[in-house]
């Protein structure tokens, strides 16, 4: 019998959903060299389903993700329902399979094409559950799904891993984020030889603090490292080499999936880049204040201070904030932040802390961490900032685009990050923040996430001028939108 | 062109003759330039030889003659519904002894809708199948070794091998 040729082969094979198409790849010689022309390059599936079923969500977004032919090296999904993380979690892995790095996150809400329609939707939930330990108790009647979004990707050449960071009480003398940077780096060591991932992808829990955990991260890894994730979540996750089953989330405080070079990659197989773009979303006010005392509750969940303008004596009172937030704030409904930069050691950061209440001379704020002698600015969020920022990060995508183009590169997916108070509850409208990359990158997969402190660090190659400046960088946003680009630079074109 | 003709012989790779409505061979492009010739040409002595054989040659005929009315007119959607069910009847044949064939003749003759079903045909003929179960459905024989074998069942943990 004649053997079918390459074209016809190339077309039929094309044609099967993920699990046929593994099958296939066994057959034969022949066979195996078909599908590995069909998947020669990187690839991202997406999808996105609001039905309130949380079972057939998940099977929908999942026969559509495995409906052509990938080979998962990841996989992420986003999920409102605390109730579902871990029949979620069950679902996925069946399908699957142990051997691919999960992790199931529970956002504020989701980004991505709608099974059903097609059409891109941004989606945020109407009720988020932020008490902690207890399951919403209408989740056990079912069907109080408000959605799922599933991204599988297929990254030649990169290795991937999920590492987590367990809660300091699993054993007290260690430090855990520490021990956190050296499984990541030990993890990168063994699969690139060398110590900088390519890309971190870090889901935090909402009761951890994650502030201290990604300064430090920012600290301990290469500039050339990309950061990107959601600070405040509930996460579970499977890791394909990490010898762990995790049978409470609450003792984690995150985990990243780490991507590293493959040292062993075939030399017909090109590079895969990640960028990151912002787009900023707060307004600074005031002149620059000093913290002059601090203390926190004694579960770490807020910090109470006081402070003064820098160089002046007189302690800061609650009523001359408020009487300029008054004057300057146009937002109906705003937020108020302090960004504080801390030194510890030689090292300095920009971190954001939401303002909660102030009484006299004493501020109340989400998180902990503050310490006198630390300096700080009052922000608000600000719809004019926020659109300034959006469109400055629509022209940064622009600028990405134009040299992915003329080096050849192939944007093949995009992940967004944006705050929780952004949306359609801040703009009126849907899909705000995916039109800076849907207009960009029309047709180039991408989903996204709602989040509550939106880690965000890496510079593109076009604004290396930026990182000449010295000032603070802050790796972990507020009222911001994180656009996480993956381009690829076949083969050929990595040689020059 | 001249419109007495309504159809064309054409000859199987087996030598055998076949009639084809003049309609039905503009499915496809090289059907249509042959028509076009014979037409032309003042001595219609010569039939043309497609190389299909002519089991084959039978099949794609009767997929021609069924599709051209619509593919020349347009249809109507319960045309289409119609169609869709007769193109699944019609694509029940063996693997190896019909469908490998219609493959390669609706490539070579550029017959797009041919091209498209068979191919979605054959894919589906693979969903939900184990490795070896889609080797006995296509006739391939396994040409890994042991330890490639080995290699691959890491490689694809998802996969059912037997």
């Amino acid at each position: 019998m004649r053997r079918l040729n390459d074209d016809i082969m190339l077309n039929i094979l094309a044609r099967l959903p993920a699990e046929s198409f593994a099958s296939a790849a066994c057959v034969s010689k022949y066979w195996n060299h078909i599908t590995s022309q069909i998947l020669s390059r990187p690839k991202l599936a997406s999808a996105l389903s609001l039905n309130p079923s949380l079972l057939q969500a998940v099977k929908e977004v999942l026969d559509k993700v495995l409906g052509k032919p990938i080979r998962p090296h990841f996989a992420i999904a986003f999920i409102n329902e605390e109730y579902g993380l871990r029949l979620t979690q069950t679902l996925i892995t069946q399908r699957l399979k142990n051997k691919v790095p999960l992790v199931v996150h529970i956002s504020h809400g989701v980004m991505g094409k709608d099974v059903l329609s097609d059409e891109l939707r941004e989606v945020q939930w109407d009720y988020f559950d932020y008490s902690g330990n207890h399951p919403r108790l209408r989740s056990v009647f079912g069907n109080s799904n408000e959605g799922v979004v599933l991204v599988l990707g297929f990254v030649p050449g990169l290795k991937v891993d999920t590492i987590p960071l367990f809660h300091p009480h699993q054993d007290p003398t260690v430090d855990h984020v520490d021990k956190f940077i050296t499984d990541i780096q030990a993890f990168t060591a063994e699969a690139s030889g060398h110590l900088s991932p390519s890309a971190i992808m870090m889901f935090g829990d909402r009761r951890s603090d994650m502030n201290s955990v990604v300064a430090k991260m920012d600290h301990a890894m290469p500039k050339e490292t990309v950061m990107v994730g959601d600070a405040g979540g509930c996460f579970l996750f499977n890791s394909k080499n990490y010898p762990i089953t995790t049978p409470n989330p609450y003792l984690l405080d995150a985990v990243a999936l780490v991507f590293a070079d493959d040292r062993d990659k075939s030399p017909d197989v090109g590079d895969i880049d990640f960028h990151l773009v912002l787009a900023e979303g707060l307004m600074p006010f005031g002149p620059s204040f000093e913290v002059i005392a601090a203390g926190m509750n004694p579960s770490q969940e807020w910090s109470v201070f006081s402070a003064r303008m820098q160089g002046s004596h007189v302690v800061l009172s609650s009523n001359s904030v408020f009487e300029t937030v008054l004057e300057t704030v146009t937002d109906p409904n705003y937020e108020l932040y302090i960004g504080v930069t801390q030194r510890r050691g030689a090292e300095e950061s920009l971190i954001f802390y939401k303002l909660l209440v102030g009484q006299g001379f004493q501020f109340i704020v989400e998180g902990i961490g503050l310490a006198p002698g630390d300096s700080f600015m009052f922000y608000h969020t600000d719809m004019e900032a926020t659109l300034t920022g959006r469109d400055t990060a629509y022209d940064n995508l622009d600028t990405l685009k134009e040299i992915v183009d003329e080096n050849e590169y192939d944007v093949f997916g995009g992940l967004i990050l944006s705050s929780n108070f952004r949306g359609r509850r801040y703009f009126g409208v849907e899909n705000i923040d995916v039109m800076p990359f849907v207009e960009n990158f029309p047709g180039v997969e991408v989903a996204g996430s709602f989040s509550k402190g939106e880690i965000g660090r890496g510079c593109s190659s076009f604004d290396a001028e930026d990182e000449e400046e010295t000032i603070a960088r802050s790796p972990l946003h507020v009222s911001s939108a994180i656009y996480f680009v993956m381009a690829y630079s076949p083969a050929s074109a990595a040689d020059d | 062109m001249s419109s007495s003709v309504e159809a064309i012989t054409v000859l199987s790779s087996d030598g055998d003759e076949f009639k084809i409505t003049v309609s039905a061979a503009k499915l496809s492009k090289p059907l249509n330039w042959m028509l076009e010739d014979v037409c032309f040409s003042d001595d219609c002595d010569e039939v043309p030889t497609i190389e299909v054989n002519s089991k084959t040659l039978v099949k794609v005929i009767e997929y021609c003659e069924k599709h051209a009315p619509r593919a020349n007119s347009g249809a109507s959607d319960s045309d289409a519904e119609e169609l869709k069910k007769w193109d699944i009847e019609f694509m029940k044949m063996d693997v190896k002894d019909i469908l490998f064939h219609i493959l390669m003749a609706a490539n070579y003759l550029h017959m797009e809708g041919l091209y498209d079903l068979a191919c979605q045909t054959a894919a589906d003929l693979m969903k939900g199948m184990t490795v070896s179960q889609i080797r006995k459905i296509f006739h391939i024989k396994n040409d890994f070794s042991s330890e490639e074998q080995e290699q691959l069942r890491r490689q694809h943990p998802g996969c059912s091998f037997d």
